[in-house]
């Protein structure tokens, strides 16, 4: 390979990175400001493989936060699970949270923050009789896509709950 | 060029992460073998009677089933987990950061410690026994 041609390929290689540094940055979110639904990120993507193996992936806006706060630097003792992380991705998490959470006090009444003890999701789940959370598919206060068929993509509207047998 | 190359040789590096539940069970044998500083095999027998055998509350079958071909369950919060068997699910076992974290906090929680290289190689030879 002669050298200009060399030099034109060192040159192509070079405007890629570029493009490629200019995408991977700006889906970050380090340019963009928080909206209620956050777009597609590197960061949302770390969100939803971590957070999501084991339960749904609660959207930011279940918890204020500094309730998220609480929960990532405990992982290892997540609600009787160790939930640990490594290679700093709870911290990739904490930033992605922080940036899409409301402001606010932690829901109180337990040594870890619930997003079940919140106010708004008692006041919104009054009307649900108490054997409906025990039966087999539901099971848990937590298994919101049990009732909420829109609860993967973080929708959680009237329209959309449908109450398992 | 060189600049070419170095891209060239993250690609490579990216690619050579991922692996193959054979490969990895042979890397657990040789890690069992140097921490007991005598050849280990792995045993599919030894690993069965391992993945159901009930700790305090929980065994790895609680929530992968005593059948791992088919789909599990976790035990608390109710959430599909998929097949535990490669052959039944082909990505198990293909990325070892992966396959690391996962041991690292289910032995934490099945067992209250860590699993030995040894008791892994045992785990990974059994699920891959299950064939059909």
């Amino acid at each position: 390979m002669n050298c200009s041609l060399s030099r034109l390929v060192d040159l192509l290689v070079w405007g890629l990175c570029a493009v490629f540094l200019y995408v991977f940055t700006t889906h970050l979110g380090l340019a963009a400001t928080p909206a209620a639904l956050p777009a597609p990120s590197a960061a949302a993507d770390v969100w939803r493989e971590e957070c999501g193996s084991c339960h749904l992936a609660f959207p930011a806006r279940l918890l204020p936060a500094a309730a998220w706060q609480q929960l990532l630097t405990r992982l290892d003792r997540h609600f009787g699970a160790d939930a640990a992380l490594s290679d700093g991705r709870a911290a990739i998490i904490g930033q992605y949270l922080q940036a899409h959470a409301p402001s606010g006090a932690p829901p109180a009444g337990s040594e870890l923050p619930r997003i079940t003890r919140s106010a708004w999701f008692e006041r919104e789940h009054d009307e649900v009789p108490a054997e409906v959370w025990r039966r087999p598919a539901v099971r848990s206060r937590g298994n919101c896509a049990a009732c909420h068929a829109g609860a993967e993509q973080g929708v959680f509207s009237e329209r959309q709950i449908r109450i398992p047998k | 060029m060189k600049l070419l190359l170095t891209i060239a040789l993250f690609v490579g590096l990216g690619v050579a992460r991922a692996g193959t539940p054979a490969s990895l069970l042979a890397s657990l044998e040789a890690e069992a073998s140097r921490e007991s500083a005598a050849p280990v095999r792995a045993s599919p027998a030894r690993g069965a009677a391992f993945f159901t055998a009930r700790r305090a509350d929980w065994s790895c079958a609680s929530c992968h089933t005593a059948d791992p071909r088919r789909d599990g369950r976790h035990a608390v919060t109710g959430k599909a987990i998929l097949p535990m068997a490669p052959a039944f699910n082909p990505a198990r076992f293909t990325e070892r950061a992966r396959t690391d974290k996962w041991f690292r906090r289910n032995c934490q929680d099945v067992l209250g410690r860590p699993c030995s290289a040894a008791e892994q190689a045992d785990v990974l030879a059994y699920l891959l026994s299950l064939q059909s």
